[in-house]
């Protein structure tokens, strides 16, 4: 038995996968465990839950892979984090170089060999081992690791060479998350809205934006760094920068004017440049059919189709958990081929249900002694009853908590933890958002689509089972919740195999309204992490106002909420505003480089 | 672009210096000057109390309407000029007195009563408290005396001075504080330099733990010198007298250990050998009955580990009481009261800070009540405890009327020049209904069990609860049992919805309990519960956890984890056994052979040893263990499983182990979070099934 762990921690969303004999058994963020959103300590929880889940004990394991080199990371750190140490003393021990060791021994206990990965080998091999192709093309672009921000490599069969980098503090995502501050939106968790809002805009700045960035013949591109402050540790932008652009930062929360949305569509037009001619170069260099993305700007959904699209590749494959969450997967793999093991599997990484599952007695057993039992409906010996009963709720227009089968790995609900609605209804969005997600109600909720039947609603013609790529809207039906405004969607691909209940539950819902798309976002409530656990699922449907939570066998409706859970809500209502006020009043809307 | 270059030049040249462990902590050096005033060292936003952080920090961005000014949760209503309690502050409103509304003075003079958990009457609380026994009890002695209530639990030494600036506002003709049992140094790590290089050199010292104790306490003495400072000055500029309540703590009646487990400190190779040796005879012999051979034992055991494992001082007090020493027991179960150990912070007042409020309070010109001796006066020579105390610090109603007693000499003579009887006042003090005090001795039950004391103290109070009001034993403890017996918290039962209908229920259980966290474990609660209610123990323990209703029980697996709290002191994918015999009870639905998987270690041990599996008193078999972790699997026989409830035991060798203390050193100037104490065996899976 050959058993590799990977390990991401100490940085942004930590995670704990498992390689067991070549095939990746286990992955789950240490997030979903503790609860804390972005939780980034060393992932104890997750480590605990993969070796159960492979059915091994840590004496099996082969070897432990930590998804960057520590050793390597510390001098970028001093680079970019000693004037903040000297203003802030207790962040001096974040620049460690044996810190992820000592943690890996003293709270996971293992006590073998550490398989230090480069970080952005970690993203590639992320990338290019879970693809499926014996040969391609390798991109990684994110904020930074230890001091590669962007690299170009090449996968054939086992081999992963990197041949070129782009050097700290020259970055692309660094970039992007700059607009991203000076827009007002949080830095490491908003990029997404940016992207999201860029369709109101017009790319109006796009000259200026790429002022900010030289971009060079071949593979490199500097940032201009008089635009840019990685140093004064309050903020990512120079005044240079609002100079640049003729406007004050916005304040965080502020109205959006149309400034703002101009703006969003310039940075995100210029990212879009940008990778289109980097990737050109890579294709130049090494002529493929097929493209490898991961790293976190390869969550920009947006930029990949065009990605596709427009650039010279036939083929893209984006790791799903492309941040650094993801980093795990590659370090583990890394770790396997350079043990010689052979078995590790090539083919093309199917789904992300990688995560914890329950047993219908497990959602019992929660929900059976609580009040919410009344309004309990057991559909274990009617499994199409319950596909067909959530399916009216759905047309009847009910909001669903819906929790079946292993949790997602990586960012996106895919329908395991998943809220689910009607995506014809024009007032959804605006429900669902009032219900729980308390978002900008600029953004729209992505549709999750019967592959079968994909083609007749969106310019799509290949399977897109992660949402990692945006398409035209071409449905005959009006799909206002999920249709952006430049008549786009992110759209999640959904078939039997992959997730036979999800695909159902489309089935019938087809069949019910001619419509086989649903409304699909995360299982969690604004500033939670995604729910793992029938208890989580409880809980947040307890306190949120979800019409219905079908969870594995069970269909749970809304009655009245006892009285001790609404004063809870409020009390944790005033307690989560008052933690945003400490944070923001306590932090800068930093890229945290340590 | 040449700049950039130079610049990560020199980063590599400095990362270059610094690889090495030992010279990291240079960086120390370039950040000395930033260290932390005394004032804001003062950090009680660990452990217990890290999140309730942000709400208290919350106010201080004061979001109040424009100009409103605030005390607390309360603020002032410009059309009144009276202070209503904020519905933004809901989240704290179970921490504070139950008041909508401070009106504006009247006539009768007002006393501002400050303070903690303790002056707020935790497990009374919003029912019944120390402030509005002091009101009635002044009332009894003179003229009438208003007693505005602003304790708040979990308040530290910064929010304690803040709030009682804010008092101002109430126009108070005098300030009560009765507060100290949160007032404590905060973590090692942000020391000075100098302070920080000695502290690491002392963690690897023989002895060294002892002297960097002694350092911490220090440092909390100095925060208390602060504080009382400026709670003085707060009150000079009020123009108005202040007097300072000194907290007693819980003497005999609470273990600072968890049940069942030890706080042994890191020592040499040899000492620790030692140690477990005569631990473990003192331990025999007090058993025997030998208690003088067994203090001999014993304090061989406090020499080694220089009085910083509350194990020790509690076993020789335990022996001295039986000798009938009881001066010297008192004084040995102070001592464990007062170690520090980062990892479990308690409430409860340290001897230096009791020493510093004495001492700079009368330097201030404050009025100083001093409880341990007003105690001693009152209730003689015995040894504080379940007289007076319902936990570590918090008082039942004898002790409240008793402290508040004191406390109105002290306000009369502040506002009247006038003394008052003691005896007099304790008689004026009202008394809480038999319905409350019932529900106070329930809640403290619960607490006590979280906080893993034992079963007698527990069930103590369980069965004072229902002696104290019977509808208690006979509905409320049923609903206890259930709320905690679940493998979901008790958040999401009926049984809870149940339990907070009453009014007290609610404050603790939806206050402090949501965000608690005691060492939850719910066996010793329930266990507790069933010795003082026998007919409970027919309800059978829930299914979801039986062997024989389900394949496999994950002995590590904890019974469950508050909702809301994710964070953990330690956050190990296994068990760490700080004690010498590791006990897991379970539940098998029958007589049947079972198999244990365990995959375990001894960290650092030098040769390999074995761990004596037992089951239900009898030795089931051995499972031998080194320093790398072994896989394996032992058969229990049949006959050995009882049906209903088993005890599994697994006993620990006493291996010679590595001296682990020089990388403690290291960890601690790297910043990582630092274990002191010795961990007698790890386990990484702890499994249980039905044999095949
Ligand atoms: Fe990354």
């Amino acid at each position: 038995m050959a058993v590799f762990v990977g390990i991401s921690a100490h940085y942004h969303d930590s995670a704990c996968c498992l390689i067991k004999d070549g095939h990746l058994v286990a992955a789950a963020e240490e997030e979903r465990f503790t609860r804390i959103k972005h939780d980034n300590g060393i992932p104890s929880n997750a480590f605990r839950y993969c070796l159960r889940e492979a059915g091994v004990t840590i004496a099996d394991v082969t070897s432990l892979a930590y998804y960057e080199n520590p050793a390597k990371k510390v001098a970028r750190q001093l680079w970019a984090g000693l004037p903040g140490i000297l203003n802030n003393p207790k962040q001096r021990f974040r620049i460690d170089p044996g810190r992820a060791q000592d943690e890996i021994r003293d709270c996971l206990g293992y006590d073998r060999e550490i398989e230090f990965v480069d970080h952005h080998l970690s993203h590639a091999a992320s990338a290019f081992y879970f693809s499926g192709f014996d040969e391609a093309d390798i991109f990684t672009v994110d904020g930074v690791g230890e001091w590669a921000t962007t690299t170009y490599g090449r996968g054939v069969d086992r081999k992963i060479d990197l041949f070129e980098e782009v050097s700290f503090p020259h970055s692309l995502g660094l970039f992007y998350s700059t607009i991203t501050a000076y827009l007002g939106f949080e830095v490491n968790d908003a990029e997404y809205k940016v992207m999201g809002l860029a369709p109101y805009g017009s790319p109006r700045y796009l000259d200026k934006v790429l002022q900010l960035i030289d971009c060079w013949d071949g593979g490199q591109y500097r940032l201009n760094m008089e635009y840019f402050d990685f140093l004064g540790g309050d903020r990512m932008y120079s005044d240079r920068l609002c100079e640049h652009f003729g406007e004050p930062p916005r304040v965080p929360e502020s109205e959006l004017a149309q400034f703002h949305k101009d703006m969003a569509a310039s940075v995100q037009r210029a990212l879009e440049v940008i990778l289109l001619d980097k990737v050109a170069y890579l294709h130049a260099r090494h002529p493929t059919e097929n493209l490898c993305m991961a790293g976190g700007v390869a969550l920009n959904c947006v930029a990949n189709g065009k990605v596709l699209r427009e650039g010279p590749f036939k083929r893209l494959f984006v790791q799903p958990a492309a941040s650094d969450a993801g980093g795990a997967l590659g370090a583990a793999a890394v770790a396997c081929v350079r043990h010689g093991e052979d078995r590790l599997s090539r083919e093309r990484q199917k789904h992300v249900y990688l995560g914890p599952k329950f047993s219908a007695r497990d959602v019992a057993r929660v929900v059976n002694p609580s009040p919410l039992k009344q309004c309990a409906l057991d559909y274990s010996e009617d499994p199409e009853g319950l596909i067909q009963a959530t399916a009216e709720r759905l047309a009847d227009g009910k909001v669903i908590g819906w929790f079946q089968g292993r949790m997602e790995f990586g960012p996106r609900a895919l329908g395991a933890r998943s809220i689910i609605a009607d995506p014809r209804r024009p007032e959804m969005r605006d429900r669902i958002n009032a219900l729980v997600k308390m978002r900008e109600a600029f953004r729209p909720f992505a549709p999750a689509v019967l592959e079968s039947k994909m083609a007749e609603h969106f310019e799509i013609d290949h399977s897109s089972p992660f949402m990692l790529e945006t398409c035209r809207v071409v449905s005959s039906l009006a799909l206002p919740a999920i249709t952006h405004v430049d008549q786009s969607a992110r759209v999640q691909t959904v078939n039997e195999h992959t997730n036979k209940r999800f695909h159902d539950l489309l089935i019938a819902f087809d069949k019910l309204t001619g419509c086989p798309i649903l409304l699909n976002t995360s299982f969690n409530l604004r500033g939670d992490a995604i729910v793992l656990e029938p208890i989580h699922a409880i809980w947040t449907f307890a306190i949120s106002n979800i019409d219905a939570l079908v969870m594995e066998d069970f269909i749970i409706d809304r009655t009245e909420r006892p009285e001790a859970w609404s004063e809870i809500i409020e009390m944790m209502g005033a307690r989560l505003k008052k933690k945003r006020r400490a944070a923001d009043a306590g932090r800068a809307n930093v890229y945290s480089f340590l | 672009m040449g700049e950039q270059i130079t610049r990560k030049e020199l980063a590599t040249r400095l990362a270059e210096a610094i690889k090495d462990r030992a010279t990291l902590p240079l960086l120390q050096l370039l950040c000395d000057a930033q260290v932390e005033g005394v004032g804001e060292v003062a950090d009680i936003w660990t452990g217990p109390f890290s999140s309730l952080r942000d709400d208290i920090l919350g106010f201080a961005g004061g979001e109040g309407e424009a100009g409103a000014r605030a005390v607390g949760i309360w603020e002032e209503e410009p059309t009144t000029g009276e202070f209503v309690r904020s519905r933004r502050h809901i989240d704290l409103w179970r921490f504070c007195a139950n008041v909508d509304r401070i009106r504006k003075k009247g006539n009768r003079k007002r006393v501002a009563f400050l303070g903690e958990s303790v002056a707020r009457g935790f497990f009374f609380s919003p029912q019944y408290g120390p402030a509005q026994v002091l009101e009635k009890q002044l009332a009894a002695v003179g003229p009438s005396v208003e007693v505005v209530d602003l304790a708040q639990s979990n308040c530290g030494p910064w929010w304690l001075v803040e709030m009682t600036r804010a008092a101002a506002a109430l126009q108070p003709d005098a300030i009560v504080v009765f507060a100290g049992n949160n007032w404590r140094a905060g973590s090692l790590s942000r020391a000075s330099t100098d302070a920080f290089v000695q502290d690491g050199g002392l963690l690897a010292e023989d002895g060294g733990l002892s002297a960097l104790m002694a350092r911490q306490q220090r440092r909390a003495a100095e925060i208390a010198e602060h504080t009382v400072r400026e709670l003085a000055k707060a009150a000079h500029d009020m123009g108005v007298p202040l007097i300072l309540v000194l907290p007693e703590i819980n003497v005999a009646d609470w273990l600072s250990c968890p049940i069942g487990t030890l706080d042994v400190p890191l020592m040499s190779e040899l000492d620790t050998v030692a140690w477990v040796d005569v631990f473990s005879e003192a331990r025999e012999a007090a058993d025997a009955g030998d208690f003088r051979e067994a203090e001999d034992r014993v304090q061989e055991a406090i020499n080694l580990d220089g009085g910083t494992c509350s194990a020790s001082l509690e076993l020789l007090a335990h022996v001295q009481l039986k000798q009938g020493k009881t001066r010297e027991a008192s004084a040995a179960l102070r001592r464990s009261r007062d170690i520090v150990d980062e990892t479990r912070v308690l409430p409860g007042i340290f001897s230096v800070v009791a020493e510093v409020i004495r001492k700079v309070g009368r330097e201030v010109g404050a009025l100083v009540v001093d409880l341990p001796h007003v105690y001693h006066q009152h209730f003689g020579n015995s040894v504080p405890g379940r007289g007076q105390f319902l936990d570590y610090c918090h008082l039942n109603a004898e002790g409240i009327r008793v402290a508040m007693a004191g406390t109105a000499q002290a306000v009369v003579q502040a506002l009247f020049h006038s003394t008052a009887d003691l005896q007099r006042l304790v008689e004026a003090g009202p008394s809480p209904s038999p319905e409350q005090e019932g529900w106070a001795h329930l809640l403290a039950g619960i607490h006590n069990a979280h906080w893993g004391q034992g079963t007698e103290i527990c069930s103590f109070h369980f069965k004072r609860a229902a002696s104290c009001y019977p509808p208690i034993g006979e509905i409320s403890i049923p609903l206890v049992y259930d709320a905690f017996r679940h493998g979901v918290p008790p958040l999401l039962l009926s049984s809870f919805g149940e339990l907070v209908k009453n009014q007290i229920a609610s404050t603790y259980l939806m206050g402090y309990g949501l965000i608690g966290r005691g060492l939850i474990r719910e066996h010793d609660l329930l266990k507790s519960i069933v010795a003082a209610f026998p007919s409970l123990g027919n309800i059978s323990s829930d299914p979801d956890f039986v062997l024989g209703e389900i394949d496999e029980l994950d002995l590590l697996d904890a019974h469950w984890l508050p909702l809301m709290d994710g964070n953990r002191w330690y956050r190990r994918a296994f068990k760490a056994a700080y004690e010498l015999e590791s006990a897991f009870p379970f539940v098998s639905a029958r007589s049947q052979k079972l198999e244990l998987s365990i995959v375990s270690r001894v960290p650092g041990a030098r040769q390999s040893g074995d761990i004596i599996v037992k089951l239900n008193g009898a030795q089931v078999g051995r499972v031998s263990v080194q320093d790398q972790w072994c896989d394996q699997r032992i058969v229990l026989d049949s006959s050995r499983v009882k049906q209903g409830l088993n005890s599994l035991r697994l006993i620990w060798p006493n291996v010679p182990r590595a001296d682990l203390r020089s990388s403690l050193k290291v960890r601690f100037e790297t910043g990582q979070q630092l274990d002191t104490r010795t961990h007698f065996g790890h386990l990484h899976e702890l499994r249980i099934s039905a044999a095949t």
